[in-house]
């Protein structure tokens, strides 16, 4: 794997999970639609370091902004602080651990809507309505806890496949290292 | 370590300064030439995803509309079926009520103690007109008992069985019956002849038979009440040197399809 081509591998993750997220769950009722982006970001986040949650986080939230149309920023502050938080726990989270990813994803989904909740509050963006946020945010965590390991298993794959491509590279694990 | 802190530092700081310059003016959302490239591709990889999951949806509508229409075709069939038998029902039984009002109104005018009866079954050779009705001398029915259908004369009883009957139809060659021409009063005697048609025997060739003249019975051979049509005159014959003149008489009951008769337990002339 060339240097650059992880970084490519996960923002090609990114923008399909965005591409995904507004053209098909969009459309799932009821809130049950997961948020594979916030699900890649924390499994390269967990798995990179902070440097690599904070950039991947940042772009994340950007393509988010970009895509649903709300004011750039928003979710770009949202997931970053999201990216930087999983990024910095590295070494305390074995995302190898059956229930480890699971666990965090519902964390972070709840923690991450809460976030964005403040930050419209406090740019006075619009008014949020706490429970409805909080209800929300409760149904989507329960979705991503069970799709956190198959979407981590399918960045693990993505990486290794991307790394058979290219056998006499160096694995560069962290490129942002 | 300080580097990826100033690295977070820097993104977060960038994150808020863009946060604030849109919040400004949020109408007026600017997304730049990078946001602008991005969108461009986004886009059309949006729309092809939409397209794929309408496309999926239409198929699994059709498919599942096809699993319904199936199943809605299967019970518009079973209901098309069970009305179609329901209507024929419906038209044996409407048939059979006419039938039976017809033998009611005939019971009434004939007057005396008349059993209705189903015909239960034919005698089937070529020679011999018998019919089997599902009525027999537990019910009252006794030997040479008239039997009549609404439009006439249908025979008389044959043998009985406690349950059953036999009837012998006009038409057999056992048969015979005296009669009178209803409009010339002529009397006569109509004898079956095994076919469709009898004859009509004994006709003085002093009187005008018509064709289409209707024939009822006289009465007098104590077997029949006066005044049962018996048929109409079909064609005459007259054969040279015979004494009577004769006529073949088309009966005036269709004994080929019938199914409810009434026996005339009290009508016959000799009670």
């Amino acid at each position: 794997m060339t240097p650059m081509a992880r970084p490519l591998l996960l923002f090609g993750l990114l923008f399909t999970g965005i591409a995904v997220d507004g053209a098909w769950l969009s459309r799932v009722l009821w809130g049950l639609a997961p948020d594979l982006v916030l699900l890649v970001l924390l499994s390269a986040a967990v798995r990179g370091g902070l440097p690599t949650g904070a950039l991947l986080g940042a772009t994340a939230g950007y393509l988010r902004d970009l895509a649903s149309g709300t004011p750039l920023g928003v979710y770009t502050f949202a997931y970053l602080v999201a990216g930087i938080a999983a990024g910095s726990m590295m070494t305390m989270l074995d995302f190898d651990q059956r229930r480890v990813p699971a666990a965090t994803a519902a964390v972070a989904t709840v923690l991450l809507s809460l976030l964005t909740g403040v930050v419209v509050v406090v740019t006075g963006l619009a008014t949020v309505h706490w429970l409805e946020l909080l209800w929300s945010g409760a149904i989507a965590a329960a979705v991503n806890a069970v799709l956190a390991r198959p979407v981590d298993a399918l960045v693990r794959g993505a990486e290794r496949a991307a790394r058979r491509r290219h056998p006499a590279k160096p694995i560069a694990y962290r490129v942002f290292r | 370590m300080r580097g990826r802190i100033a690295l977070a530092g820097l993104l977060l700081a960038a994150a808020l300064m863009l946060l604030t310059l849109q919040v400004r003016q949020p109408e007026r959302r600017a997304v730049g030439p990078v946001g602008a490239a991005l969108l461009a591709v986004l886009g059309p990889a949006q729309t092809g995803l939409a397209r794929v999951s309408d496309s999926v949806a239409r198929l699994w509508r059709l498919y599942t509309d096809i699993g319904r229409l199936r199943i809605e075709n299967t019970r518009l069939r079973e209901d098309v079926e069970r009305l179609g038998q329901e209507i024929a029902r419906l038209r044996e039984q409407a048939q059979a009520t006419q039938r039976l009002e017809r033998l009611l109104d005939f019971r009434t005018a004939t007057g005396g103690r008349a059993i209705g009866a189903r015909v239960i079954g034919r005698d089937t050779s070529q020679w011999f007109a018998v019919i089997l009705v599902d009525r027999g001398s537990r019910d009252g029915v006794r030997r040479n008992d008239p039997v009549v259908a609404a439009e006439g004369l249908v025979g008389r009883v044959l043998t009985v069985s406690p349950t059953t009957s036999q009837v012998l139809l006009i038409t057999d060659v056992r048969s015979a019956v005296g009669v009178v021409l209803q409009q010339s009063r002529e009397a006569g005697v109509v004898e079956g002849q095994g076919h469709a048609v009898v004859r009509l025997k004994y006709l003085s060739r002093a009187r005008d038979v018509t064709i289409g003249g209707v024939v009822i019975t006289s009465g007098l051979t104590g077997l029949f009440p006066r005044g049962l049509p018996v048929g109409t005159v079909v064609s005459l014959v007259r054969e040279q040197g015979a004494i009577y003149q004769e006529a073949l008489v088309a009966p005036a009951v269709n004994l080929d399809h019938l199914e409810e008769v009434l026996i005339l337990a009290e009508g016959r002339s000799d009670r």
